[in-house]
């Protein structure tokens, strides 16, 4: 096999591990893989860099091992002065340079070290707290947002009711036990409805009441 | 002295005034000069003379206009409105523009409801819009008792200039209205129920209004008899008495009168329900409905309560031990508090 063939096996590998082949090709690519053992190989040092690039903390890897500990040391240093220092975590220079022997050997290696004050515990305390206030504050200025809950019954709109009338909790008064909500049915919109046209004793119901009533109905009907 | 200089303290004379006669007009307690804004009549209605000037205010003039109803939930539905009085005789075409088409025609208190899509004509008779509402002739004291009213002031509503006129609540029991009447005839162009806070739960108002409109009414009645390809219906709604049927209201809430009570068919299909009995109150201006039937363990699921737009409803189970439970259905425009007062205050005789 010579180098083109070389090259496109790999990139076939490198698709197939991205999931971006169709069907024909991954049989055809999973076909090659487990008969050549250099495909096999490709295939497998593609999901390592995959992992590591996910993942700082899968670093000790053969060669990678001296470098990680190189780092915890410096990283430990770090944390006993919890003030942060300027230009932040000092990382190898040799890394800096590019020199393959501090990430040591294959195609784009990157490792991401774990964040300076990660064994400080006092921090994620801090953070801790942080992100309690402020959820609590967006919770209380959404609250203070929503209509008003009057004593005993809680929040209304619980959508629309079956025949596409919103529905919302009747209010209770002070001192008057929460009420359950109920359900719109064919029962109830005739016996509105029934109250509507029978029930309208009222000095208002000539003519505004019998209007009222009379475009009402049709919305619930 | 020359003519010109006696302008700087003619101008000031005249400046001070002006300014006098402003300041005395709007000073309060001074009879002749009255407020700016409104009519000296208006103010001096009594809550009875305020009602009665709505009440009478359709007979004077024909008009057609369009009314939005919405509700603080959002809803929002309309209808186009023609009205003619042609003496004793009212009559009124209401076409709704939301939801199913549906037509309701009224000559006096005789009503008749088309819906076009199910091929239905319905035919019934309302008491509550007799020729003289016999509440204000024996009840309008009691409904001074239980609202103040109070003049807020002018406004425009659908071209017309009208008066802001407030009905307060004296008690918790009922809601507040605020009605907007035409300044001339005193149409009702706006009418809101607020609660004890004063939130806006329901608003009727026309969006547009014509005065004076050619309504005919022969035409209107033509229209109401054409009755052909519709299936006519009519609910039989036997009058009845609260005791015949054994209910009584042991605990009245204050304000509420029984008005009528009506044995109400039972609806057709099966697993539908029985006769139920409709109990009506009305404290004048507003009324509640006690629907009472034979409590059904399947049908009769969940009590619970319900509100749509002013419309508040509560359902109830009512144990009885002689005659097994009832099913209370209690709708009224009132607070929630005051159906749970109707519904503790009833009791079962025999």
């Amino acid at each position: 096999m010579n180098a083109e063939e070389r090259l496109k096996q790999r990139e076939l590998i490198s698709a197939l591990a991205d999931g971006q082949l169709s069907e024909l090709e991954i049989a055809r690519t999973v076909r090659v893989t487990s008969v050549d053992d250099d495909a096999r190989d490709c295939w497998h040092t593609y999901h390592l860099v995959g992992d590591l690039l996910r993942s700082g903390e899968l670093g000790a890897f053969g060669r990678d091992r001296d470098f990680v500990a190189r780092l915890s040391i410096r990283l430990q240093a770090e944390s006993d002065t919890p003030r942060l220092v300027k230009g932040g975590p000092k990382f190898p220079d040799s890394m800096a340079m590019g020199d393959p022997q501090a990430l040591g050997s294959g195609p784009e290696r990157l490792v991401f070290a774990p964040a300076a004050n990660e064994r400080n515990f006092r921090w994620k305390l801090v953070a801790g707290f942080a992100s309690l206030a402020a959820v609590a504050a967006i919770s209380w200025s959404v609250g203070g947002l929503l209509p008003v809950a009057r004593d005993g019954v809680g929040l209304a709109r619980s959508g629309t009711g079956p025949s596409g009338e919103p529905v919302r909790l009747a209010d209770a008064s002070t001192g008057v036990p929460a009420a359950q909500v109920m359900i719109r049915d064919r029962r109830l919109d005739e016996l509105m409805a029934a109250h509507r046209q029978f029930g309208g004793n009222s000095a208002l119901q000539n003519p505004s009441g019998f209007l009222r009533n009379a475009t009402f109905e049709g919305a619930t009907r | 002295m020359k003519t010109v200089e006696f302008f700087p303290p003619l101008a000031l004379v005249l400046c001070l005034a002006s300014s006098l006669q402003t300041v005395s007009a709007q000073t309060p307690g001074k009879a002749i000069t009255a407020a700016p804004q409104v009519a000296p009549s208006a103010t001096q209605r009594s809550v009875a003379e305020w009602l009665m000037r709505l009440h009478e205010a359709p007979r004077k003039r024909a008009y057609m206009g369009t009314l939005v109803v919405s509700s603080d939930a959002g809803s929002l539905s309309s209808a186009r409105v023609w009205h003619v009085c042609d003496g004793e005789q009212q009559m009124e075409r209401v076409e709704t523009l939301t939801g199913p088409p549906r037509s309701t025609f009224r000559r006096n208190d005789e009503v008749i409801t088309f819906l076009p899509e199910t091929k239905v004509a319905r035919s019934e008779r309302r008491e509550s819009l007799g020729p003289f509402p016999n509440f204000l002739k024996t009840g309008e004291y009691a409904i001074a008792e239980f609202y103040g009213i109070r003049l807020i002031g002018s406004e425009r509503v659908a071209g017309f200039d009208a008066d802001v006129v407030q009905f307060v609540p004296k008690d918790k029991l009922r809601f507040g209205y605020r009605i907007w009447s035409e300044k001339k005839t005193g149409l009702v162009v706006k009418l809101q129920t607020l609660d004890a806070s004063g939130h806006v739960l329901e608003q009727a108002a026309f969006s547009e209004l014509q005065l004076d409109a050619p309504v005919k009414i022969d035409q209107l009645a033509q229209m109401m008899s054409r009755t052909e390809g519709y299936r006519l219906e009519k609910p039989e709604m036997v009058k009845t008495t609260s005791a015949a049927e054994g209910w009584l209201m042991r605990n009245p809430v204050s304000g509420f009168r029984p008005m009528n009570c009506f044995k109400r068919p039972a609806p057709e299909g099966p697993g539908q329900g029985q006769q139920s009995l409709q109990w009506v109150f009305s404290d004048g201006l507003a009324t509640v409905s006690l629907f009472l039937e034979t409590y059904d363990r399947q049908r009769h699921v969940k009590e619970g309560a319900m509100a749509e737009g002013a419309t508040q409803m509560l359902t109830r189970r009512l144990p009885d031990k002689e005659n097994g439970a009832w099913w209370l259905t209690a709708v009224g425009e009132v607070p929630l508090q005051t159906l749970q007062a109707f519904a503790q205050g009833l009791e079962r005789r025999r």
